[in-house]
């Protein structure tokens, strides 16, 4: 037993070791951002300087300033997000319901699931055509639609194991006293499925909120994401701004975990497309 | 930042205003009426038979302009197209963020910024988009295949203006030029040849870019550590010669050589500072292949065949390799701040690097502190080349070179060109040059007889870096510009990490090259390349 | 976690010759249902595909001063399908993929399945112990990236725990870039084969393990003789999961390294990113991205049979 906790414990340090470089990096001063001073795992001189510089630009004691702040990259992040999770997950409920109550388009399930199998690099010179062509570069509804289409694929498979596990007499029950089909769906199967389609919605958000590439080939300016904002936050002025980074790297980091901690018992199901369930 | 950076100007509350309202744009011109209207104020403060430019401190007048000069004809111009209601409220400009503060920070004591001496005069706010200098292309081309139109204005290489013009991305200008004469080739203020002129600001044969910058990699060294005399003593025993500045690679080499793992009191230090990473590198190899034979050694030969692989080159890359011994560590991570900042801190005796070296890491801040540890010790020296007889080739080179185009997709091209005529100017280049802000560097002759730019370049650079100029080569800039750079970059950190020999490397960049240029034969690669050859300079000195 | 009779395939015709029945009544409401997913998927590969197609077969780059629908005027006659077979700097992209899947994958799966057979049992704070272990995977890859980026710095936390200098450096070293590159990749990816493996585990039958340990097996032979043979689909199903998202690996490498030095980290996805903005060569890089697509179905195509025959 004493072995097992000290594997346990050693696995956790190994996870958390990361972590916290870069959550402490977020709360130091410069000159803790190396170890060149020697090495401090928590800030001798705690300061919040990094995350006043992301948010109004410049901060007191620091010599560099932005010339954007992380205001406007949070702002896309979330709208693309939401956005994009929306158009996934009504797509994909609707469908997969279709799929499982009314046999329909069998092949379905296999071709969706092949989206995923593609890097995305590999279409996007087309897609970025389409997209200039459609005037949906650097707009919120162009990535919001791209997040839409590369996460249907989770939302399908998802929501099909919920649909799948709603007995259908319920169903044919509430249809022999009358209901029809859209009533059926609407008053009975989706308030049944209600908890799965939180869970399929927050685990689409996370997928979406996480991407850097999308956003990376099919944003400019006005609806640069959080992750690409991190990314490109350097100033050859200013050598690598580390603590910058990091603190923007905190804040990107946050709603995924709150979310994958709030569905843990159903990452099993939507990582493997409801292959496996817990 | 473990160096000391110049202190950049806090950006307005309107500026944070503007990028918190991304989603917001309505909220964010509203914002921006207040400047809309001239400020009449200030003209009184003038100097006699002037019209504009910047006023509130000692010598603004050396930058006002009227109507005869090219400042003046580019207000004017937007003036008539206001009338003809042809200006937008804005120019958005993407651009180097290293350079953001010269537009946007006052300079010197009392001024106001570029940025608003321009939006006083002519109503037009500049909206500028940052970003870092090795990407910055990456994001042009993405503008401009993904027709996002994000931007009125590009800036970025001016290696990069044969890619940009093939793709279409850039507007030419030559209309513009014609009709409101900039005085970029004036043979007093402006390049110091009309052929400089051509190569900075044409592209075969028309007006595309626009130069904001000086990058001809220029020697500097600290003289206040060669002159110590044990220095000097240790040099003389160790080496045979006496130390001193440096006229060929192989003095450079000797000297670097010399300084790796000394201590002089100040630290260890490494020998070679010059750029050696990815990317920033390739000037370094340039620099020193230029000089591999006399006048030029040409990357390309009569026949528009790489030279990569022929003796020389072969032998170009073997020193350049070997020279790798003597850099600091983590030199192969180096953008130019960081290579810096090895001088700054006396890490390194020399280097051949932009000019803005010295602009942050020599001389005093405002409140008298030192710029860095090398304040004083620094000074400069000709390019070095090859001893061949008794002359020496002396080369530098041309690359990066921070340059703007005006985006084809802009709906304004015209206001946003002569936005860029106004700032490139000799009269507002020079003022702004002058700005510790940012790493727009001199190039013009009228910035370096300008007191307030030598005093933010040190009066050593007023000589060192025209002459530099005289003896730089151009580096790659014809359409697949990137596609050569990048193949050669690969190789050349493959020799340099030690997975190739500099031969195996120099022969798989040579058949890359081929390669690529087989690919571009259709586009007149090999016309690009010949025409570019004509423009290398063959000045040549006395040993 | 508190179902334990679970994991089950999904079974998705068990029942068809019912559903066929009810599907009849139901399947005008059903066609409008499928119907935007189906607009989507068309919209998303049927162009995407053709257009591929058309440009692999020219020389077309943005360059070429014409649109891309003009490209037949620079046709090529498959030229940049032999240029991709010589590319040196495409096979060596791919390699570097698959060396990092052959290297990763493995260490993932065999650490995840260590980890699983920790939390197999339960004991005192195993659930704050098991949320913890899953972090990783929920952080975004760039965020993921940019963490080993500051750790592997010259002036980093490693090299100071190791005792060496800043000169050793991770990032920039030919060899270790890599290995820094595979490290975060493991770091982040475990928690997934551990998560996946757990599920697995917990769901061989309990009767059969008890019955097992009365017969006196050891916890190790126990395990190898009961749990991994019910384990299979269970495996496959998160080695091939790893497998896939691997090939794509972009984020991680593009924020680290940047895929060099040199292109000694440069990955298939970071080379396409590359040859579009860099070297602007849009028909070759459509040529390797419809190749790319085709090698990769007909694996899948290939892997799917083999399933079906077991």
């Amino acid at each position: 037993m004493a072995l097992k906790y000290f594997f346990v414990l050693l696995a956790c340090a190994v996870v958390l070791y990361p972590l916290l470089w870069m959550v402490t990096m977020a709360f130091k001063p410069h000159p803790e951002w190396t170890t060149v001073a020697g090495l401090t795992w928590f800030p001798e001189n705690p300061t919040l300087q990094n995350f006043e510089f992301i948010f109004f630009g410049r901060a007191e004691g620091l010599v560099v300033s932005l010339d954007r702040t992380i205001v406007g990259p949070l702002i896309a992040s979330l709208v693309t997000s939401i956005m994009g999770t929306l158009v996934a997950v009504v797509c994909g409920t609707l469908s997969s319901y279709a799929v499982v109550r009314f046999g329909l388009a069998q092949s379905l399930p296999l071709s969706v699931l092949q989206l995923r199998l593609f890097p995305p690099l590999a279409v996007m010179i087309p897609v970025m055509v389409m997209w200039s062509f459609l005037g949906a570069v650097d707009t919120w509804w162009g990535l919001s639609l791209i997040y839409g289409i590369v996460t249907l694929p989770f939302a399908f498979w998802l929501m099909k194991t919920f649909f799948e596990e709603v007995p259908v007499e319920i169903e044919d029950a509430a249809r022999v006293a009358g209901c029809s089909y859209w009533r059926v769906f609407y008053r009975i199967t989706l308030p049944i499925v209600k908890p799965g389609l939180a869970t399929c919605a927050l685990f689409v958000f996370i997928l979406n909120w996480s991407d850097y590439l999308l956003a990376l080939l099919l944003t400019q300016r006005d609806w640069v994401t959080l992750p690409v904002y991190m990314a490109t936050l350097t100033s050859a002025m200013g050598g690598q701004m580390y603590g910058m980074k990091a603190a923007l790297g905190v804040i990107a980091a946050i709603p995924p975990v709150i979310f994958g901690l709030m569905i843990q018992k159903h990452l099993v199901r939507g990582l493997t497309f409801g292959a496996l369930k817990q | 930042m473990s160096f000391r950076t110049p202190k950049l100007l806090h950006p307005s509350r309107r500026q944070f205003l503007k990028s918190s309202s991304a989603t917001m744009a309505a909220a964010g011109s509203m914002g921006m009426l207040g400047n809309f209207m001239a400020a009449p104020a200030s003209a009184q403060e003038f100097a006699a038979g002037m019209t504009g430019g910047p006023t509130g401190f000692d010598g603004a007048e050396r930058f006002q302009y009227n109507g005869t000069m090219s400042e003046g004809r580019a207000i004017e111009g937007i003036r008539a197209l206001r009338a003809a209601g042809r200006v937008p409220e804005r120019l958005t400009m993407l651009l180097t963020d290293g350079a953001i503060g010269q537009i946007t920070r006052p300079f010197p004591d009392g001024a106001p910024s570029v940025k608003e001496v321009w939006e006083r005069e002519t109503g037009i706010e500049i909206d500028i988009v940052g970003f870092p200098a090795e990407d910055i292309f990456t994001k042009v081309m993405q503008d401009v295949t993904t027709q996002a139109g994000s931007y009125d204005i590009y800036t970025g290489p001016w290696n990069s203006t044969g890619d940009l013009v093939s793709s279409g991305g850039a507007v030419n200008c030559s209309n513009f030029v014609a009709q409101y004469q900039p005085d970029w080739g004036d043979p007093e203020r402006g390049t110091p040849t009309p052929e400089m002129e051509q190569l900075l600001y044409t592209y075969a044969g028309d007006y595309y870019s626009v130069s904001l910058d000086g990058d001809f990699q220029t020697w500097f060294y600290l003289r206040g550590i060669y002159e110590m005399p044990e220095v000097q003593d240790a040099f003389l025993t160790e080496t045979g010669h006496e130390l001193a500045v440096p006229n060929t690679w192989e003095e450079v080499d000797r000297i670097s050589e010399f300084f790796t793992g000394k201590d002089f009191g100040y630290g260890t230090m490494y020998g070679n500072g010059n750029l050696m990473s990815p990317f920033w590198g390739l000037a370094t190899f340039y620099a020193r292949f230029a000089s591999m034979d006399f006048p030029n050694f040409h990357f390309f030969d009569e026949d528009a065949n790489p030279q990569l692989n022929t003796e020389l080159g072969i032998q170009c890359a073997e020193e350049h390799v070997r020279s790798f011994d003597w850099t600091p560590p983590d030199a192969l991570t180096y953008t130019f701040a960081e290579a810096y900042d090895q001088m700054w801190n006396l890490r390194i005796p020399h280097t051949a690097i932009y000019t803005n070296l010295v602009k942050f890491g020599d001389g005093y801040n405002p409140d008298g502190t030192p710029r860095s540890a090398a304040t004083g010790m620094i000074d400069s020296h000709l390019p070095v080349g090859r001893r061949f007889g008794d002359q020496i080739n002396r080369r530098s080179v041309l690359y990066y070179h921070i340059t703007a185009w005006v985006s084809s997709q802009s709906q304004y091209p015209e206001a946003a060109y002569l936005f860029l005529q106004w700032l490139s100017s000799t009269r507002t280049y020079t003022w702004m040059a002058g700005n510790p802000g940012g790493y727009f560097d001199p190039m013009q002759q009228a910035n370096f007889r300008e007191p307030l730019v030598a005093s933010t370049y040190q009066q050593y650079s007023m000589e060192t870096i025209p002459a530099t100029i005289a003896r730089s080569v151009p580096s790659i800039n014809f359409a697949g510009q990137t596609a050569l750079d990048n193949a050669l970059d690969d190789e050349l950190q493959a020799a340099i990490t030690g997975q190739k020999t500099p031969r195996e490397a120099m022969d798989a960049a040579q058949s890359q090259w081929e390669r690529i240029i087989r690919r571009q034969r259709r586009n007149g690669i090999e016309e690009a390349i010949l025409a570019s050859r004509e423009t290398w300079p063959t000045i040549v000195d006395e040993a | 976690m508190t179902d334990q009779t679970a994991p089950e395939i999904s079974n998705t015709h068990a029942k068809a010759g019912y559903w066929t029945r009810v599907a009849r009544d139901g399947q005008k409401m059903g066609f409008w249902f499928v119907l935007p997913t189906l607009l989507l998927l068309v919209f998303i590969v049927v162009f995407p595909l053709l257009m591929q197609l058309y440009l692999s077969f020219t020389w077309w780059t943005p360059l070429e001063g014409i649109p891309w629908y003009q490209a037949w005027e620079v046709f090529n006659w498959g030229e940049n399908y032999w240029y991709m077979v010589t590319d040196p700097r495409f096979w060596g992209a791919l390699w570097r993929t698959v060396l990092i899947m052959i290297v990763a994958v493995p260490a993932q799966f065999f650490l995840g399945m260590a980890l699983a057979y920790l939390f197999i049992d339960q004991f005192p704070g195993r659930k704050l112990f098991y949320s913890i272990m899953l972090t990783p995977m929920m952080i975004v890859p760039a965020v993921v990236g940019l963490m080993f980026f500051l750790l592997f710095q010259g002036t980093g936390p490693i090299n100071d725990h190791l005792g060496l200098p800043p000169e050793f450096s991770w990032l920039t070293d030919v060899n270790r870039a890599m290995i820094s590159v595979i490290i975060a990749d493991i770091w982040q990816w475990t928690p997934l084969m551990f998560l996946i493996l757990l599920a697995g585990m917990l769901g061989v039958p309990s009767d059969q393990l008890l019955a097992a340990r009365l017969l006196g097996g050891s916890n190790w032979q126990n395990f190898v003789k009961i749990i991994l043979p019910r384990m299979k689909t269970v495996i496959i199903i998160a080695l091939v999961l790893r497998a896939v998202e691997c090939f794509k690996i972009f984020d991680l490498v593009f924020i680290m390294t940047n895929g060099g030095p040199g292109v000694q980290t440069e990955t298939i996805s970071v080379f396409l990113y590359n040859q579009t903005f860099g070297e602007l060569e849009w028909a070759y890089v459509a040529t390797m991205g419809l190749s790319i697509l085709i090698a990769l179905s007909m694996l899948a195509m290939k892997g799917l049979s083999l399933m079906a025959k077991k």
